[in-house]
């Protein structure tokens, strides 16, 4: 595959994209791959210790943990990149907004953005979900509510800039519609960058996924989402340990991938000023 | 600086009656009739129609969306934020006894990172690419990478069960802090490192540290004073914002650590259905963020003079410093 | 013993797409209470020239040579022994004030933290005498507790040089003291800068980097031009504006106002791919085969006259 060469040279990014990679494969091939079914309960089999039969031992329900951290891939991965790209596209809408029309509408959306900007999501989500009743829809209506934020500052100044430059003046003098111009013109300059910010969310929104389900107000068990098979190993931690070990691994694995990827991606995106010299 | 203030502190006031206006709202969000919702929580018993006819009656919870608003609004301008469905005691009073122990970790939490995380995180900047700064860049991402309630119960089973060094949960003693407080700060310590060396590798290769070199200062005051004073500025603003996650990993690792401030008390309340509770929370959550954010950007003014100068006279800044 | 010999000094750097030479030989000599101008285009290497005197230049340079100042190697000293003469006996005013001056610090303690370093003073004796040195820069002493976005350009170049007059050094070394600056603005910087060399007794020595052939007539007593790392014509500036020597020199004389405005044809060569034997012949009127086969050595073409050149 050709890529450019900063793209090969940087190491962050390929670790990160190798890994990344890897967690896609065995999100896509998980019922090959995996060596049980996740939901078949063997109570005769409960709580055994890594082995050669259970390569990650098994849990509270004899269920294998290797098959069910294969298959958690698919709910983490998914969830978080479906709530990450909800709230791309709400605050690259809002921002978008908000930097094209300008004035008041500007000024009021910014000073909200401001604000919220540094909200803990979590103690909200966690509140929306605590009263709407725990589910999978609820879970990204919670993640969505104040996730948009960040992406809409970005989202607004890059707007801004492009909104001075020539090509929007000359579909703005060929008589185009502001919905069009905006759709057709300044979004696709924006979203790149947007892209960049999001595989960095990426990581985090996995790490609020599992934290929310390990406290029971995410994923309901008995779905192997690693949160929610936390939140069930926990009874064991004190007797059986290996239960939580695998699934916090994996979530651990995963998240540094995608910071690997989103540090890589910063680091060759970077305009490499530093090496010039003015003579 | 004070024409900034009092603008701040008005949007600070329209960003609270929102915030109670949302607040206020979540609650019909909810599924089924609040009334039935709470009578179940009081009574444990199923509530007959009659008696959420005459609950509602007695609430008011038969009035408009639009007046019962006013009301909670009127009631919140009071400080009467309810009262907990659980426990019978007002909201309020709930928050402000547990307060305390949430802040003594916070605090805790804070002062471990900052000052592991500033002196590691200069220290790597001084020698980029070298094996210290490689090493502690890759423990920071892992830092970053983990999820605190699994560090936390890791911890618990190393040091609490295995070595038997700490006790897990409870509260009371310095060792009662020590884990918890731990599990909060790596995060932080993490995430503070990595700015602090981005901030500094920045300032260092910029202009005014050239002139400083050719002034023939000692490496120790161009990085001590030229170079820290800039860079702590993106840091200090960090921090600020950094305050609401770190409430958020206090709920956590408080749930974890069975450690009784707010955190805890707020899971507690929504596994119990505690609305009240719930909404009252989230609007005094509202409120001290809102003053944490005021007080940043005070900070930050009085760090960065040029900043002053702009919320003064209202004039461009000058242009961003260039790279040599 | 001259105050200031620059012997063979070569100055290159790795980059991407191979060696940048950014100075290729460098001969230069100073004599002690003189100014001399390094004079040429944007990208010549007179920056670098100024900043290897300094050992200023990133860890990524590779510098050759030796630079002699009053008897002892620049080069050769030791990191602290080299931070103990940058300020103190070698000051060099870096381009471009407005990024300069560190945002955080108010000027006065910029420029007292040298004399604090350098000269032992106190924190209160050293504010005063930066205050001093401030006015004699046509800055108002109070002004010292202000920052420097609180400035012009101008004043802000002001600051520059009163940071680096602050240890009162032997040589200073001013990179591009005017660009940027309004005409008027220009003028009372040169006077100043007169004032601080040539106005004091004995006369201090400066090293003064411009691409303002106007700057260097009313400063310099000697001239060096400077051409894609090298200098290519040396001598005092009287004699060279009167009759420049080397076609280049010519070149840079023809090209302003008041002498008609007349280009130089071509580009400036890339440093990492000279042209090869002279590098000006791809622009040069007169150049015949011999200067695409060698590389013309400096000839000295009279007293205090050196021309790199086979015809001039």
């Amino acid at each position: 595959m050709q890529l450019p060469r900063e793209v090969k040279e940087n190491k962050l990014l390929l670790a990160g994209g190798i890994l990344i990679l890897g967690f896609i494969v065995l999100a896509l091939l998980a019922p090959a791959i995996a060596p049980y079914d996740p939901n078949d309960v063997r109570i005769e089999d409960r709580l055994l210790v890594p082995g050669e039969h259970h390569l990650m031992g098994t849990d509270g329900f004899g269920r294998d943990i290797l098959s069910r951290v294969i298959y958690g891939t698919r709910y983490s991965l998914t969830l978080a990149l479906v709530v990450v790209a909800i709230n791309l596209v709400l605050g690259l809408v809002i921002g978008a907004v908000a930097g094209y029309f300008g004035g008041l509408v500007d000024e009021l959306i910014m000073r909200i953005v401001d604000i919220l900007l540094a909200f803990p999501n979590i103690i909200l989500a966690l509140c929306i979900v605590g009263i709407l009743g725990p589910s999978i829809q609820n879970l990204i209506i919670a993640l969505v509510a104040l996730g948009w934020v960040g992406y809409t500052r970005i989202a607004r100044g890059l707007v801004l800039s492009i909104k001075e430059q020539v090509f929007v003046s000359a579909a703005q003098a060929l008589g185009g519609s502001h919905t069009y111009i905006i759709a057709r013109h300044v979004i696709p300059n924006v979203v790149p960058p947007l892209v960049v910010l999001a595989t960095l969310h990426v990581g985090h929104t996995i790490l609020s996924i599992a934290a929310l389900s390990f406290l029971g107000l995410g994923v309901q068990p008995p779905t192997p989402e690693w949160g929610a098979m936390l939140s069930e190993g926990k009874e064991f931690i004190f007797t059986h340990p290996h239960v939580m070990i695998f699934p916090g691994l994996a979530i651990t694995l995963s998240v540094l991938a995608f910071n690997l990827l989103g540090d890589g991606l910063r680091d060759v995106l970077d305009p490499r000023t530093r090496e010039m010299v003015r003579v | 600086m004070t024409g900034m203030i009092i603008r701040r502190l008005f949007i600070a006031v329209f960003v609270m009656l929102m915030a109670s206006f949302l607040s206020f709202s979540l609650l019909f969000f909810a599924p089924g009739n609040p009334a039935e919702v709470i009578i179940r929580q009081q009574t444990g018993l199923d509530p007959t129609f009659y008696e959420i006819e005459l609950f509602m009656e007695q609430h008011g919870l038969n009035r408009p969306f639009l007046t019962q608003c006013s009301q909670w609004l009127y009631l919140i301008a009071r400080g009467d934020l309810g009262v907990s469905l659980r426990t019978g005691e007002p909201v309020l009073e709930e928050f402000a006894a547990r307060f305390g122990a949430t802040l003594e970790l916070a605090v805790t939490a804070v002062t471990i990172s900052v000052v592991i995380a500033l002196p590691l995180g200069i220290f790597a900047a001084r020698k980029p690419n070298s094996l210290f700064d490689h090493v502690t860049r890759i423990a920071a991402l892992a830092g970053i990478s983990i999820p605190d309630f699994w560090l936390g119960l890791m911890l618990m089973v190393c040091f609490a069960l295995v070595l038997g060094w700490l006790p897990c949960f409870g509260y009371g003693t310095l060792m009662h802090l020590i884990l918890p407080a731990t599990t909060l700060g790596v995060g932080m310590t993490a995430s503070l490192m990595r700015l602090m060396r981005a901030s500094m590798l920045e300032v260092l290769h910029l202009d005014y540290i050239k002139t400083a070199r050719a002034k023939g200062l000692r490496e120790t005051v161009i990085i001590w004073k030229h170079a820290l004073k800039n860079a702590l500025i993106p840091v200090v603003t960090v921090l600020g914002m950094q305050f609401g996650h770190l409430l958020a990993g206090a709920v956590v690792v408080e749930t974890v650590f069975a450690w009784p401030g707010i955190g805890k008390f707020l899971i507690d309340s929504i596994y119990a259905r505690d609305y009240t509770v719930i909404q009252g929370f989230v609007l005094i959550i509202a409120a001290i963020f809102v003053l944490v954010n005021l007080l940043v950007d005070i900070l930050y003014a009085w760090l960065d003079p040029r900043v002053r100068y702009v919320k003064e006279r209202g004039v461009n800044p000058v242009a961003t410093p260039e790279r040599s | 013993m001259t105050f200031l010999h620059i012997h063979h000094l070569q100055v290159y750097f790795k980059s991407a797409d191979g060696m940048v030479k950014a100075a290729d030989g460098v001969d230069l000599e100073l004599k002690a209470g003189e100014t001399l101008a390094l004079v040429g285009e944007t990208g010549s290497g007179k920056t670098v020239l100024g900043l290897a005197i300094t050992r200023l230049l990133p860890k990524t340079a590779v510098v050759r040579g030796d630079i002699w100042y009053r008897g002892q190697d620049l080069l050769a000293l030791s990191q602290d022994e080299m931070r103990r003469i940058r300020g103190r006996e070698i000051a060099m005013i870096l381009q471009n004030p407005l990024s300069s001056l560190n945002p955080a610090l108010t000027i006065g303690e910029q420029i007292a933290e040298a004399l604090q370093e350098h000269r032992g003073l106190k924190k209160k004796e050293a504010w005063q005498k930066a205050g001093e040195i401030l006015e004699r820069t046509g800055i108002p002493t109070q002004r010292a507790r202000n920052y420097a976005h609180e400035f012009s350009g101008g004043m802000r170049q002001r600051v520059m040089i009163a940071i680096g007059l602050a240890c009162e050094p032997a040589l200073l070394i001013a990179d591009e003291p005017t660009k940027g600056l309004d005409v008027t603005i220009q003028a009372q910087i040169v006077a100043l800068m007169y004032a601080v060399t040539k106005g004091i007794s004995p006369p201090r020595s400066m090293l003064l980097i411009t691409h303002d052939l106007g700057v260097a007539a009313e400063l310099a007593d000697r001239l060096a031009v400077m051409y894609a790392g090298k200098i290519v014509e040396c001598g005092r500036t009287r004699e060279i504006f009167k009759n420049p020597r080397h076609p280049y020199t010519r070149g840079l004389l023809d090209a302003h106002p008041s002498n008609g405005l007349k280009a130089i044809g071509g580009f400036s060569p890339s440093l990492i791919n000279l042209p090869p034997g002279c590098s000006f012949h791809p622009r040069c009127k007169q150049a015949r085969d011999r200067c695409s086969n060698a590389c013309p050595p400096m000839k000295k073409i009279a007293e205090d006259w050196e021309v790199r050149c086979f015809y001039a």
